[in-house]
């Protein structure tokens, strides 16, 4: 290093070597003393690059990042914020609802996580359920809270049903995408539904014929009450009963056995008694009456009254017929007689059942 | 370390040429107030468009670094090579058995050729299975994570996916403006130090001069480091120069300004920001490298040791064989241009004389992974293969006389 006499920098007046070319404060170039150095030598190598890369991004770089950033935006943002603002927990529980209300079972069961359930193979889940003049849909839905824990969300509703208000807490989970959109579905959306019935009995509820193989029905429905009647039959009635779907006690038909039914079994059993009176014999076959051996045959049987008829339906859903009051009968032995005419009380008993179109009454085989 | 004791003589090249020095804009004085992105390269419009183009040198490793921190690397590799293993095992046998089944329908020959065969089918069939357990473990530890909860919605998987790339680089830009912002403290602590007046002195015109030639209007902050290795290093507002390197040259003009030019254009290329960024993108990666790597070198005990490995022997491999390759390849370009740099500043000879010193102060063996493919920078020889000014004969020895 050469060391001479100090000058001054020409830019900040500090104090330096004479031979510097450049301030070592500030850094100026000295005109005095100019740098010695070289210029750039041509190389040999064909693979030298520009040394110095260019201070601002390419156009095309900048387009295409742009571009990017862009698509992503477009393609992401519009999907998630409709989501959020149409397709959240309380759409959902809404939407279902308001499908009811609407009396619309497609609508409503795209909102419902049918976990399992065949709605194809279920009556109460088909259309016919929810358009039937018979169902009372939930009106004056009211979300009143609705708490959301991760992918599951419950919320309290109320609504009224049939002049009734009910207050209930329906879950929803957010689970597969059945469209772009939607993926929260109400999960217990379905309420248990039970009727008891006629052991065999053919009744109608939600639009559809049912026949029950035994006397309890369960079904899972959509909320709202429905209408249970017992389907069209020549013996039996029963008022028409309304079940709220959810509630515990459910609804029961009690049968009855129609009047004009009692009018054709007393005319059957008329006919019955008077038939068996025709008989010349102590002991009618398959009648209700019979007399002692007193009597030599033919005997002469007069009915004097007829009994008065109860019909009663059994546990197994049958129609059994019996007395009442008894009804009364008279015996004239024939020639050979020890006895003199008499008279007996007797009773009837049997069953009535539907045959084609019409009521049957049929007597005990043996008496 | 060993010193060379050669006087700093230039190694032949064109003459000299006085330049003219022009006004400069000075460098300041004093040390100013805190501004996280002063010093940076003035050739760039604006801050934002110096950061811009540094982020954007490196497509590369940038890529690499958010695949292997933020799409679970890791993951595949442990899965990987588990599955390798144990469908190379069940290949083994299932090949050995089926091959001899096979072969001992031949007649005659047949048991002597399923003896034979129960060997090379046991080995093709290790190898297959070797293969497809590494494909399938491989691409099913990067697929699995994604399909545990969103198997249901194609959507909200796709948009995780983008927000994982859109995390990663956020984490990337947020570490890169803290490595930028923070960098006189960072490398105050790592044992760089202000130059002295003498110092500065000699090497602040040097500076100057080739910031000068090669055309760029302001210089970074210039810093020595007192540690004895023949290195200098470029961050992305400061140059750091060890002092070994000055040692070993004995302060010889020519050859700082050789390096000095090397490192500006570093400098005013932003590679220090895009090193940054990749650094960032893969901090996940890196901390846990840099955990692993840590108890490895400090403790002795083998059971900590093999613990250290057994948890962390995805990472490793996820750094060392797909990272750091992946970042270094662009660094080695990265290079070349740097060592242009040098060409373009007048300075040839002195960087010529500083690879060529150094061929002599280093083990200069590459074989293997780390020094071939980890390498941040290219080999000497061939940095001063592009180093050779026309009409000009470089002899290899020094003895040699050139034809």
């Amino acid at each position: 290093m050469r060391i001479d006499v100090a000058t001054t920098c020409v830019a900040c007046g500090a104090e330096i070597s004479g031979g510097a070319p450049y301030c070592p404060s500030c850094g100026t170039g000295q005109p005095d003393q100019p740098a010695v150095s070289q210029d750039p030598v041509p190389l040999v190598d064909s693979r030298v690059t520009p040394p110095l890369l260019p201070t601002q991004p390419s156009t095309g770089n900048l387009i295409l990042v742009t571009a990017i950033i862009v698509l992503v935006i477009v393609a992401t943002v519009p999907v998630l914020v409709i989501r959020s603002v149409f397709f959240g927990p309380d759409d959902a529980v809404r939407g279902y609802f308001n499908a009811l209300a609407a009396r619309n079972a497609d609508a409503a069961w795209a909102q419902l996580d049918p976990g399992g359930l065949k709605r194809a193979s279920d009556p109460m889940l088909s259309d016919r359920a929810v358009t039937d003049t018979g169902y009372h849909p939930p009106t004056g839905f009211k979300l009143v809270k609705l708490k959301v824990d991760g992918a599951d969300a419950t919320a309290s509703v109320r609504y009224t049903v049939d002049g009734q208000r009910q207050t209930e807490q329906v879950t929803l989970h957010r689970g597969r995408a059945t469209n772009l959109f939607q993926r929260w579905h109400v999960k217990d959306g379905l309420l248990p539904l039970a009727v008891q019935v006629p052991a065999g009995a053919s009744y109608q509820l939600g639009g559809s014929t049912m026949t029950g193989a035994d006397s309890a029905g369960q079904f899972a429905a959509f909320p709202g009450a429905y209408r249970l009647t017992l389907a069209h039959d020549p013996l039996l009635d029963a008022s028409p009963v309304t079940v709220v779907a959810g509630q515990a006690q459910g609804g029961t038909l009690v049968p009855r056995v129609q009047s004009a039914a009692q009018d054709t079994i007393g005319k059957q059993v008329k006919a019955y008694v008077d038939k068996c009176a025709t008989s010349t014999a102590l002991t009618p076959q398959g009648c209700p009456f019979y007399a002692s051996s007193y009597y030599a045959e033919p005997v002469h049987w007069q009915v004097l009254s007829y009994p008065t008829l109860r019909e009663t339906i059994n546990e197994n859903g049958q129609v059994t017929v019996d007395s009442q009051a008894p009804g009364s009968v008279s015996i004239t032995g024939g020639p050979d007689s020890f006895a003199p005419p008499e008279t007996f009380s007797f009773s009837v008993s049997g069953t009535a059942a539907v045959s084609g179109d019409s009521v049957v009454f049929t007597p005990p085989q043996q008496q | 370390m060993t010193v060379s004791g050669q006087p700093a003589s230039p190694i032949a090249g064109p003459p000299g040429v006085a330049v003219p020095a022009p006004a400069h804009r000075p460098a300041p004085a004093a040390r100013p107030r805190w501004r996280p992105f002063s010093q940076r390269p003035a050739g760039y419009r604006t801050a934002g468009w110096w950061l811009v183009a540094g982020i954007t040198r490196d497509w590369r490793g940038t890529v690499a670094a958010l695949i292997a921190a933020w799409f679970n690397l890791p993951l595949a590799i442990l899965l990987g090579a588990t599955v390798a293993v144990v469908a190379g095992l069940a290949g083994a046998v299932g090949g050995a058995v089926v091959a001899s089944e096979y072969l001992q329908r031949i007649p005659v020959f047949g048991e002597v050729l399923s003896h034979l065969a129960v060997r090379s089918g046991g080995g093709i069939g290790a190898l297959a299975g070797l293969f497809v357990g590494a494909l399938g473990g491989g691409v099913g530890g990067l697929v699995l994570p994604w399909l545990f909860d969103y198997l249901d919605d194609p959507f909200v998987t796709g948009v995780l996916l983008l927000l994982n790339v859109v995390f990663g680089i956020v984490i990337g830009l947020l570490y890169t403006l803290y490595g930028i912002a923070f960098e006189p403290w960072r490398l105050k602590l790592s044992g760089a130090r202000v130059m002295s007046r003498r110092e500065a002195r000699l090497l602040l015109p040097i500076l100057h001069e080739c910031a000068q030639r090669l055309g760029l209007p302001n210089v970074p902050r210039l810093l020595i480091d007192d540690s004895q290795d023949v290195n200098a290093l470029a961050y992305t507002r400061h140059i750091v120069l060890r002092q070994g390197l000055l040692t070993v040259f004995e302060y010889d003009r020519e050859a700082i300004a050789g390096v000095l030019s090397h490192e500006l254009t570093h400098w005013h290329n932003a590679d220090g920001v895009a090193r940054l960024l990749v650094r960032g993108v893969a901090l996940p990666l890196y901390l846990a490298y840099a955990g692993a790597t840590w108890l490895l070198r400090v403790f002795e005990n083998p059971i900590i040791r093999f613990a250290a490995l057994t948890v962390g022997w995805p990472v490793l491999l996820a750094v060392r064989y797909f990272v750091v390759p992946m970042q270094m390849a662009s660094s080695r370009a990265a290079e070349y241009r740097a060592d242009q740099g040098a060409v373009r500043a007048g300075h040839l000879t002195g960087i010529r004389y500083v690879l060529e010193e150094r061929k002599g102060t280093f083990d200069g063996s590459r074989n293997g992974w780390d020094e071939a493919i980890c390498a941040s920078h290219p080999p000497l020889e061939h940095r001063l293969e592009r180093l050779e000014a026309r009409g000009v004969d470089y002899p290899l020895a020094p003895g040699e006389v050139e034809a």
